[in-house]
């Protein structure tokens, strides 16, 4: 420990944290990409992400299998999606304000059918042990990597190819981009974006298991704090590009992960000024990329709320 | 040898609750010729055209395709008849390549797509084409023609037979419409297309049309090979009397040599970054009305956003009555501008 000094301890366990804290905004902001590009907005994936959280710490805690907690997480978020989907493809329905309900009704779920599920100590997500090498216990803590987030990174490179080089890919960015061209080729504009919406909340699912089953790793009622509505923003942040979304999730985690790595060090009075950084960063994030001139490039035409 | 048919329609009747649109159209359109839809706005000229690309299903009435009956329930089997349907407003995905549009034409997209076969063999293709467009070009920076004109390469690409062109010269500066539609003749006059060209405009009826049907109120009123119908008579049949040629006093400009409004080498970025409105200059002298003339999407917008403080220019000056602009309230009220 002594060869690396303390300000090389406060960067691993940054890094390590980085990646830890970054897996839900990973899985949240992959999700919302998918969504958005088909031109629809879901703030929902906020409920989505606490419903996939107790779900997956659930399913977990009954079959012993955490894996299957991640599937049926991911379902919930489907389910909620769903809804989210159903909802606005009506004539005259506003996106937001659906997102809105929905993120109110998927936290009310959670409570109500989570209160049983406080307790009780479920199996969690396994992970990698990449650290082997080093006899640095900080080295290898940083690097004990959480499978979901080797997930999440190849689903950011399937997505990005998926996009360019898949028809799915190509339809969707032209529902996105244009209904009336969408609609002009034969395209069914609602119809896409049903299923982009139900797989995005299917990402966000999984990312609410990961912080039940991983890290923190418990259910409580104030596991996410708004996560998956920061990831909502970070997607703006990375411009409906999943490789964007991948690093920006990195910085997302730095900040998030800033406040523990320094407590670990005994910088523990700083601690709540420090947990504000991701918050500080959204807003900060949102007034850069915001301009009264200058249409947010490279953003879906067809998501007239940005 | 009777010349073949490219298109028959047969006693076409269409209406909307109690507004007749169609009452009773037949026309025939000869295979290798362009063939010219004349009318007002709300003749009936849109609506045939949504008959036969399917959007709308005619109440009464057939059209006869390559000789075969076309029952068209949808888009769909229109395109697949091989008619190609060329909007008024563009159907490209404006943030894509030219490419992608292009691929997003093809009746059957491949699960994974081939980018560089696919590539290949545009490019060859493109090469027997009328025109050329570039293929890596997002369409958001093309000019209205050079959308147009990919617009009905992607109709070409796909082997349709017979194009609806909607007025195309709406979005289209004179020239590009006569480079496009003066394609389009040639391409016809080879015999491997036929054109039906939706127009209110005389000019291009005469240029580059064989044929012309004129529609009011829904029925054929004249029909004719176009050199058989000159533009007065046309006029008397569209709008239904001989029109007196209106004459109006050209105004005369104001004498008075003082500047009211002058706007120097201006230069605007739109909303996509671009630049839009490319170092301008002009003067507005008092009691002179000035008309700002232009294609939509030009830079007009743009100009006016800047001049109602909107926008921020790039570079250059605005000054009213010798005071460079600002668009506050109180500059606003004393040199009472609305």
């Amino acid at each position: 420990m002594s060869d690396i000094g303390v300000f090389g301890t406060v960067m691993i366990s940054l890094v390590g944290g980085a990646i830890r804290v970054s897996t839900p905004y990973l899985f949240v902001s992959l999700g919302e990409c998918i969504t958005e590009t088909s031109g629809r907005i879901n703030l929902g994936q906020e409920g989505i992400l606490i419903l996939g959280a107790m779900v997956g710490y659930a399913i977990s805690f009954k079959t012993g299998n955490p894996w299957a907690g991640v599937v049926c997480a991911g379902l919930a978020g489907s389910m909620l999606g769903a809804l989210h989907a159903l909802a606005c493809s009506l004539p005259r329905v506003n996106d937001i304000a659906i997102g809105i309900a929905v993120i109110l009704f998927g936290t009310g779920m959670a409570f109500l059918v989570g209160k049983p599920f406080i307790q009780p100590a479920a199996p969690m997500l396994p992970a990698l042990d990449l650290g082997w090498w080093s006899n640095s216990e900080a080295i290898r803590s940083a690097l004990r990597i959480n499978a979901l987030f080797f997930v999440g990174v190849a689903l950011t490179f399937a997505l990005r190819w998926g996009f360019s080089s898949l028809r799915w890919g190509v339809v969707l960015r032209t529902v996105g981009d244009s209904a009336d061209a969408a609609k002009a080729l034969g395209f069914s504009v609602l119809y896409v974006r049903f299923v982009a919406t139900v797989v995005g909340a299917f990402f966000s699912g999984v990312g609410g298991a990961f912080l039940s089953l991983y890290y923190p790793g418990s259910w409580t009622e104030s596991l996410s704090s708004g996560q998956g509505l920061m990831a909502v923003a970070l997607v703006i942040f990375a411009r409906w590009d999943p490789l964007r979304c991948l690093w920006t999730s990195l910085l997302f985690g730095a900040a998030g992960a800033l406040g523990p790595a320094l407590q670990t060090m005994g910088f523990g009075q700083v601690y709540y000024l420090v947990s504000a950084a991701p918050y500080a960063l959204t807003l900060g994030i949102l007034i850069a990329s915001s301009s009264r001139e200058r249409r947010a490039a490279g953003a879906p035409r067809e998501l007239r709320a940005v | 040898m009777k010349p073949a048919t490219a298109l028959e329609a047969i006693n076409i009747h269409k209406r909307f609750g109690e507004v007749i649109a169609l009452n009773g159209v037949s026309l025939k359109v000869r295979k290798g010729s362009v063939h010219a839809l004349l009318g007002e706005n709300g003749a009936g000229k849109s609506t045939l055209v949504k008959c036969l690309t399917g959007y709308y299903t005619p109440d009464q009435g057939q059209f006869i395709v390559a000789d075969r009956e076309l029952v068209s329930r949808s888009p769909r089997e229109a395109l697949r008849a091989g008619i190609g349907m060329v909007y008024q407003h563009f159907t490209l995905v404006p943030s894509m390549t030219v490419a992608e549009n292009l691929l997003l034409a093809r009746s059957a997209i491949p699960f994974a797509i081939g980018w560089r076969n696919f590539r290949r063999e545009m490019e060859e293709r493109l090469a027997k084409m009328p025109f050329r467009v570039p293929l890596d070009a997002r369409v958001a920076s093309l000019s209205a023609g050079q959308k147009q004109k990919v617009e009905i390469l992607k109709q070409l690409l796909m082997r349709r037979t017979l194009l609806v062109l909607d007025e195309p010269s709406s979005v289209l500066t004179p020239q590009e419409a006569d480079d496009v539609l003066g394609a389009l003749r040639n391409e016809a006059s080879a015999g491997n297309l036929s054109v039906v060209l939706i127009t209110h405009k005389f000019r291009e009826v005469r240029q580059f049309a064989d044929h012309v049907t004129v529609l009011r109120h829904g029925a054929v009123v004249g029909d004719g090979a176009t050199p058989t119908l000159p533009n007065e008579r046309l006029a008397e049949l569209m709008v239904g009397t001989s029109m007196g040629a209106s004459v109006s006093k050209p105004r005369s400009a104001s004498k008075t040599g003082s500047v009211r409004l002058k706007i120097e080498t201006l230069t605007v970025r739109g909303a996509n970054g671009a630049i839009s409105v490319d170092d301008a200059s002009l003067t507005v002298s008092p009691g002179e009305i000035l008309g700002i003339a232009g294609v939509s999407g030009n830079g007009q917008r743009e100009l006016i956003e800047v001049l109602a403080g909107q926008r921020h220019p790039e570079s250059g000056a605005i000054a009213v009555d010798g005071a460079a602009l600002s668009s506050t309230r109180a500059f606003m009220s004393q040199h009472r501008i609305a």
